[in-house]
């Protein structure tokens, strides 16, 4: 007897389990759902002031076509920034850094110049440096490195390591910089952070619109990392440079190219 | 060079003999660009528009050997719209003997506003 109301209670508990499992995927089915389908619209009703925003650079190519788009946005309008390239690449965040000065440079020009007119006319682009204020705090930008899951030519058994190394320092840089643009051109290091990215916002963690912008050497088929992201529903607007891809990919946005 | 075992021999312009020079590497070749009249340069994107900016003839040598070589997509496409020769190590003397820099088209560079502005309009930000 004893051993039947046993058996019964845990049959129960264990199609409770059973039910809960299914609710929390079913949960998890309509949040992915709705994360997906709340791309297609703006997310903001009123204009925001400025959004924290990651920048992932590769190296070469992928850093020249980037620094086009960067020298055109309203670099007020993304700010913090932050700057991430593989740990291998140093080519790439001093070329960032020297995007970030000349932004500098141009900042303490007007600043002169507002000087020199009283300050009153000078509400241009709404920017103000007073002179106290450390360059640092003017420019708002951060340089990051991060670990490469495999470096060419690494073997497959020690590659298993270092992705997971890799994975939990994408994760550690996301927790710490919780961006809300992202904005990656092409390394493979931008789909680890574009995952977690998608992760968060499917948790409810931090909301973020992540923004791609295939590489100009791609005409006719999409790398790796922009496959990916544009299968996975992940990127909120994918941008090819090439009309024979917009063909092909019809979801992605072709208007123009960037060099 | 490169890695290659092949060095050349630097000389200056003597009896009629063209000047040669070479570096393994510059952090900056624009200067030497400048100067050039013609350009021969492997498939990068980043050597291919620095070149074309700068309006001189240019000539992208394809590797072959490369595994994933989705290098050749860009050359090639660039060439069918004329704005550059795209050659592979067997056909290189052919295209610079057949060659007719006349006949190429100027590339228009690029623009990323309309990216930018299709970025704010995402965010809510005002357009430009």
């Amino acid at each position: 007897m004893e051993k039947g109301d046993f058996c019964i209670s845990t049959m129960a508990s264990s199609n409770i389990a059973v039910l809960l499992a299914i609710g929390v995927i079913t949960l998890l089915v309509i949040r992915i759902i709705y994360v997906i389908n709340r791309r297609r619209k703006p997310l903001h009703s009123k204009s925001p002031r400025s959004l924290s925003t990651l920048i992932v650079l590769g190296s070469g190519g992928h850093t020249a076509e980037m620094l086009n788009l960067l020298y055109v946005l309203q670099t007020e309008r993304f700010k913090p920034r932050y700057y991430i390239a593989a740990a291998t690449d140093n080519m790439s965040l001093q070329k960032a850094h020297v995007f970030e000065d000349s932004l500098l440079g141009k900042l303490l020009a007007h600043a002169v110049q507002c000087e020199k007119l009283d300050f009153t006319f000078c509400t241009g682009r709404g920017v103000k440096v007073p002179n106290h204020e450390a360059p640092e705090e003017v420019g708002g930008a951060e340089f990051m490195q991060i670990y490469r899951s495999r470096e060419v030519g690494q073997s497959y058994i020690t590659s298993v390591g270092t992705t997971l190394v890799a994975i939990a320092h994408a994760l550690w840089l996301m927790i710490k910089t919780r961006p809300q643009v992202i904005l990656c051109n092409g390394p493979g290091t931008c789909i680890p952070l574009c995952v977690i990215a998608f992760l968060f916002k499917v948790l409810g963690i931090r909301w973020s619109s992540i923004f791609y912008v295939e590489s100009i050497a791609r005409v006719r088929k999409l790398s790796l990392s922009g496959l990916l992201l544009y299968k996975l529903h992940m990127a909120d607007q994918l941008f090819v440079q090439w009309p024979q891809l917009k063909e092909k990919y019809p979801r992605a946005h072709y208007v123009g190219r960037l060099m | 060079m490169g890695r290659g075992l092949y060095i050349p021999t630097k000389s200056t312009a003597e009896n009629g003999s063209p000047a040669l020079d070479y570096f393994t590497y510059s952090s900056s070749i624009a200067d030497y660009l400048k100067s050039a009249s013609l350009v021969i340069s492997h498939a990068g994107s980043g050597s291919i528009f620095e070149t074309l900016r700068l309006g001189k003839p240019l000539i992208v040598v394809v590797n072959e050997d490369l595994m994933d070589n989705h290098q050749s997509e860009l050359a090639e496409e660039l060439a069918e719209r004329k704005h550059l020769y795209c050659a592979r190590p067997q056909t290189l003397y052919k295209t610079i003997s057949d060659m007719d820099p006349g006949s190429l088209v100027p590339y228009q560079p690029g623009d990323a506003k309309p990216v930018a502005e299709l970025i704010y309009r995402y965010l809510g930000f005002p357009e430009d």
